[in-house]
């Protein structure tokens, strides 16, 4: 029934949502909260808290069946779920943040195809390519689970995936940590960061659990042991931001670390309310250290900031209680007990090896053919993407002889067929990805008068375009670590074959991602601005 | 950061290693106490590296790491599989600790330290044994991977 109850309340909650949704699309990322020093809001912090819940599932499911903990079956299917269900609610977050949802594709690491260059040495594209990796086998996870039921000889195939999934969790939170240590932010720059993001994502995830158990009737001991564990080692992390940069924020602490302290005192513990309040109280922390973290300075809140509390929590109960009403009618209560029994068969260590190598070929494949396509990325800033293309292919390959094992051949074909199809028309639409001239008619700033004696190109370069491309031409590397579509390096051979007009006309009428310049340069100023590009160009070292 | 602070760094590193794991501690007093010896490898650092050292945000994590793979030593079973852990774990810190360090100040990740670590992960199941002096071999190994790691800037 409560479930139930709680499904609805999504729902009711996914209205206001939708709203909100609709508003911060139409108008951009103007109608949210961003920080000026961080040119991040509330979307992205957001989309930080989300993904560190995204972790208990897996912790419950893929960690703690490897490291053989027995009391890990009694939660690893609503952990599973909780964490699909959280990871669904994570991806909206950073599309809303691009303020062009529709281009999103441009973060698919395509080389020099159509020439768009994606910039592989942002975490921006490992962000995307680790969770979506993440998503795929964390569903592959629970259909295998869930088809043991039917199936028991699919149980043999949880260890081995679990092996894969284990350091996959791990490397999407460390990349969604180095959004932030690989910035100029001075705030945001620590590199211990990796392990207080997975800390943190493990923590929040552990109270999610929690609460999800408690709704359901089960206490688990081990979880209330685990939230005071996971508090204390916060707690150092957080006395080591104290101490190297100078950040303290008491609430945090007292609602993070004080609270779950609470748990020590065995009357208090042995209620079910305070256990829930506890670790709503921590979820609470964990989600306003994020937005502290991603917006340092205090800026104003707007309703939708608001809205996106709505559309959090409302999309992750849908979600969650949706798939968990329709698996109990399916599977009843059993599949929270049997199916998780660990098979006693292991599985053959030589297919378990050739997986991973068939792996980690792909993934070298790939490398090797992005870094010819464009040499001048360093090899090693591939390594962020490397494991979670690795991971992808071995998850793949288990899956399919999961499935061989259980579906009749002609019905195996035919899936692994349509996903091919699938695959391929979603490559081609990539492929041929939308206009990249700008045939929109251009925004012209009114209120910007245009001054009748032409400006100096360097006044102009300095003020409208060393944002980007730097003041010397040579790429801004803020915008070259945080920015995917990476803007063109200027060399003079490009000059000469690009030529002047070609080249005016980007500027006034923009192109891809360039915005246009028409109304606020004219063009006398965009053909100086060239020339000036060109000095630059020759200058170059 | 000056050799001999290294040194005890490392020396401070390996001494509640004996303890972390031992007797029948309740989960949650064992989380208290990791977290205890993590915030005294803090305080340690603080005190005793300078802020300009380029490695120093990620020092205490890798006294931590090293703590943990020499208290490995003195577990009685799975000896080879928490080794191996606890060594991915300090490969993780330095490689993505260093890796966030080469953005911002051109820090290149150190691949002798990394490369030793591997060549630990790989010799770990011969190593981690019941044997004394194999142990010994093993605790010597992660010591001598902290010393050579130690760059004076």
């Amino acid at each position: 029934m409560i479930l139930r109850i709680l499904f609805i309340v999504g729902l009711v909650l996914c209205v206001p949502a939708v709203f909100v949704l609709d508003h911060a699309l139409t108008v951009g990322p103007a109608s949210w909260a961003l920080d000026q020093t961080t040119f991040w809001g509330t979307p992205i912090a957001n989309f930080v808290f989300w993904i560190g819940l995204a972790h208990a599932g897996t912790f419950f499911s893929a960690m703690l069946l490897v490291l053989n903990v027995k009391w890990q079956k009694r939660i690893a299917f609503p952990a599973e779920i909780s964490t699909i269900a959280a990871l669904f609610v994570a991806a909206i977050f950073p599309l809303i943040h691009l303020g062009i949802p529709q281009r999103f594709y441009l973060m698919f690491p395509m080389g020099l195809f159509r020439h768009l260059y994606v910039n592989m040495e942002s975490p921006l594209v490992w962000d995307f390519i680790a969770i979506l990796v993440y998503l795929c086998l964390s569903i592959f996870f629970l259909l295998i689970h869930a088809g043991s039921l039917r199936f028991p000889s699919l149980v043999a195939f949880r260890r081995p995936l679990a092996w894969v999934l284990f350091p996959l969790v791990l490397w999407v939170h460390t990349i969604v940590s180095l959004d932030f240590a690989i910035t100029l932010i001075p705030t945001w720059q620590g590199a211990y960061f990796p392990i207080y993001f997975i800390v943190g994502a493990l923590f929040s995830g552990i109270a999610l659990v929690l609460i999800l158990s408690e709704l359901e009737g089960r206490r688990l001991r081990r979880l209330e042991d685990l939230l005071i564990a996971f508090s204390w080692g916060l707690l150092a992390l957080w006395i080591w931001e104290l101490m190297t940069k100078e950040i303290w924020c008491p609430e945090i602490l007292f609602f993070g670390f004080l609270v779950p302290q609470l748990l020590w005192i065995r009357p208090l513990r042995a209620i079910p309310t305070i256990r829930v309040v506890i670790a709503m109280s921590v979820i609470f922390a964990l989600w306003w250290e994020r937005i502290k973290l991603v917006m340092p300075s205090d800026s104003e809140w707007t309703p939708v900031d608001y809205g996106w509390i709505a559309l959090g929590w409302g999309g992750f109960m849908a979600i969650y209680f949706g798939l968990r009403l329709v698996t109990k009618r399916i599977f009843s209560d059993r599949i929270d007990t049997i199916s998780t029994e660990v098979s006693v068969e292991p599985f053959p260590k030589k297919r378990m090896a050739l997986y991973w190598g068939a792996g980690f070929s792909a993934a070298l494949l790939f490398v090797a053919w992005f870094i010819l396509r464009v040499p001048t990325v360093p090899w090693v800033r591939m390594v962020p993407v490397f494991f979670p293309l690795m991971a992808l292919v071995t998850g793949f390959l288990i899956v399919v002889d999961a499935f061989s094992r259980v579906l009749n051949r002609r019905v195996l074909f035919g899936l692994l067929g349509g996903l091919g199809i699938i695959l391929g028309i979603f490559g081609g639409l990539i492929y041929q990805g939308g206009k990249t001239t700008f045939d929109e008619s251009p925004t012209i700033i009114t209120t910007e008068k245009m001054p009748a004696i032409p400006r100096p190109a360097e006044v102009i370069w300095k003020s409208r375009c060393a944002s980007c491309h730097g003041e010397d031409g040579h790429l801004n590397r803020k915008f070259v670590h945080e920015f995917y579509p990476l803007p063109r390096d200027i060399s003079v051979s490009r000059f000469d074959s690009l030529g002047v007009d070609s080249l005016s006309k980007v500027i006034l009428d923009g192109r891809a991602f360039m915005g246009a310049y028409r109304g606020r340069i004219s063009e006398s100023e965009a053909h100086s601005l060239i020339e000036y590009m060109r000095t630059l160009a020759k200058e170059a070292p | 950061m000056s050799p001999l602070i290294n040194m005890l760094a490392c020396l401070l590193a390996m001494l509640p290693a004996p303890f972390l794991w031992q007797g029948a501690m309740p989960l949650r007093l064992r989380g208290a106490f990791l977290g205890i010896v993590l915030l005294c490898f803090e305080c340690f650092i603080f005190f005793a590296v300078s802020p300009t050292y380029s490695l120093y945000e990620i020092l205490p994590l890798e006294m931590l790491a090293m703590c943990l793979c020499v208290s490995t030593l003195f577990l009685k079973e799975h000896t080879a599989f928490f080794a191996i852990l606890s060594q991915c774990f300090w490969l993780w810190i330095i490689f993505f600790g260093t890796f966030s360090l080469s953005y911002r100040v051109g820090v290149s990740p150190d691949y002798i330290q990394i490369a030793m670590l591997v060549v630990g992960i790989i010799l770990s199941p011969i190593l981690s044994s019941k044997k004394q002096e194999l142990r010994f071999c093993m605790a010597t190994y992660w010591a001598g991977i902290w010393v050579l790691a130690f760059t004076p800037v």
